[in-house]
């Protein structure tokens, strides 16, 4: 049997051809699931609708519970109905559960012989269920779900084990860099910190600023005095100048 | 020991006031392939079988459209050397022809043996007439097949005669606890032996 994903797939598919009529491999495929799924037979007649009635009811199903249905441990003949007393349920072919099979063998164990098929502990798991136990899976097909389950949990488990190491190795070497970074960074910090305390380029330049200063005080000095002699020539120069512009 | 059966009446014949007897039959009746019934299992009490399984197979929806569906349907007494019995006739249409129709319905039906429950418009008092059952005990076979091409009734179809002969019960009827039970019942029929997850 297909898988579920297989399934929707050509479920989807079919999608286009739902208001133009299915093809006849569509019908067959549609009364192939709509028999394996849901135990039913699509109707041929009296309704317009019967093969879009399945497709919707089986897309709808395998829609709603996400996967494929699993394989029931009782079957009932074709026929049969068991009804649990004070309900009005009734249970035939595939669809009855463990715990209604096995309390109906509980209260009739001859009705054995009504099952087409059953788990072959069906007799533990009866006697389970009488004593309110749930029973667990004795059977090779429940063993084998089982062990396979396990199994692949273990692999599972296994490999985030070494996904988890091989992240762990990778940051542990991240960090051995890091740490080889920093290590270099600070001895070229603490080389560029002992340069820095007797700069021979600091003292050349104060050493210049001191004797432009002292050369910005001789000029000074020079401005003051050829200041002053400049105001005793102007003191000593002679007095003719009036006179000289009349004549002009 | 052997059991004498000394036949007398045990009921007082009159019709129901309150649920007249009505004739005729419901459009939806089943068949089934008589080797397939699983015999061991069957529980009946009288003349109405409780529980009715099958071994393998299943069992094939007829459908009659009309007001008169399986018009012929009936059974009758035939007379015998020491005990009276009964010749049941079911009366099928098969609207359809064709070479499926012909290899997968009519040559099986010619030559095989069946089981036809259908359902009485009438319930009875205590609506256990409801499915009636022809062919448990002897089986249903053929007696006439037609495909009379110019047909009114058929438009070109087949029609069907199956036939049970010297059934030694007038009626065996299908109940189990209520209608809507014998209903499940007989849709499970219908599902047949099939397997969720096949």
């Amino acid at each position: 049997m297909q898988d579920y994903a297989e399934i929707m797939s050509n479920l989807k598919e079919m999608r286009s051809r739902f208001d133009s009529g299915f093809s006849t491999s569509d019908r067959a495929y549609i009364e192939r699931l709509y028999s394996n799924l849901l135990s039913k037979k699509v109707r041929r007649s009296g309704c317009s609708d019967c093969y879009r009635d399945a497709y919707l009811e089986i897309y709808s199903h395998l829609k709603k519970t996400g996967n494929m249905p699993k394989k029931p441990n009782y079957v009932l003949k074709a026929g049969i109905v068991i009804h649990p007393k004070g309900t009005n349920k009734f249970y035939a072919n595939a669809n009855i559960p463990d715990e209604v099979a096995e309390a109906h063998l509980a209260e009739f164990p001859k009705a054995i012989d009504d099952f087409l098929s059953y788990p072959a502990d069906y007799a533990l798991r009866v006697e389970a269920r009488k004593n309110g136990e749930a029973p667990t899976p004795q059977d090779i097909e429940g063993l084998a779900a089982a062990y396979q389950k396990a199994d692949e949990d273990r692999k599972q488990a296994f490999e985030s084990v070494n996904k988890l190491t091989e992240e762990l190795n990778a940051t542990k070497a991240e960090l051995e860099e890091t740490k080889a970074a920093l290590a270099d960074a600070q001895t070229k910090l603490e080389a560029a910190g002992s340069e820095g305390d007797g700069g021979s380029d600091d003292g050349a330049l104060a050493i210049e600023i001191e004797t432009l200063k002292a050369d910005l005080e001789t000029a000074n000095a020079e401005k003051e005095a050829l200041k002053k002699e400049l105001e005793e020539l102007k003191a000593a120069a002679p007095k003719k100048k009036p006179a000289a512009k009349a004549a002009e | 020991m052997a059991e004498t059966c000394d036949f007398k009446l045990a009921k007082d014949i009159a019709g129901l006031c309150d649920k007249p007897q009505v004739s005729g039959l419901k459009n939806t009746g089943w068949l089934i392939n008589y080797d397939e019934i699983d015999f061991d299992s069957l529980t009946q009490t009288g003349n109405i079988v409780s529980q009715l399984a099958l071994r393998s197979g299943r069992a094939y929806r007829v459908h009659v459209p009309g007001k008169t569906p399986f018009t012929g349907t009936q059974t009758a007494m035939v007379a015998g050397t020491y005990r009276n019995k009964f010749n049941k006739t079911a009366s099928i249409v098969v609207l359809d022809s064709g070479p499926d129709v012909s290899s997968k319905v009519i040559d099986q039906l010619a030559n095989g043996r069946f089981v036809f429950i259908f359902e009485n418009k009438y319930k009875g008092a205590d609506d256990k007439n409801t499915f009636e059952i022809y062919g448990l005990e002897q089986g249903l076979t053929a007696s006439e097949i037609t495909n009379d091409k110019y047909s009114e009734d058929t438009d070109g179809g087949w029609a069907v005669t199956l036939i049970e002969e010297n059934a030694p019960k007038s009626g065996i009827f299908f109940f189990s606890e209520t209608v809507a039970a014998t209903r499940a019942a007989i849709q499970s029929l219908e599902t047949g032996s099939v397997q969720a997850g096949e």
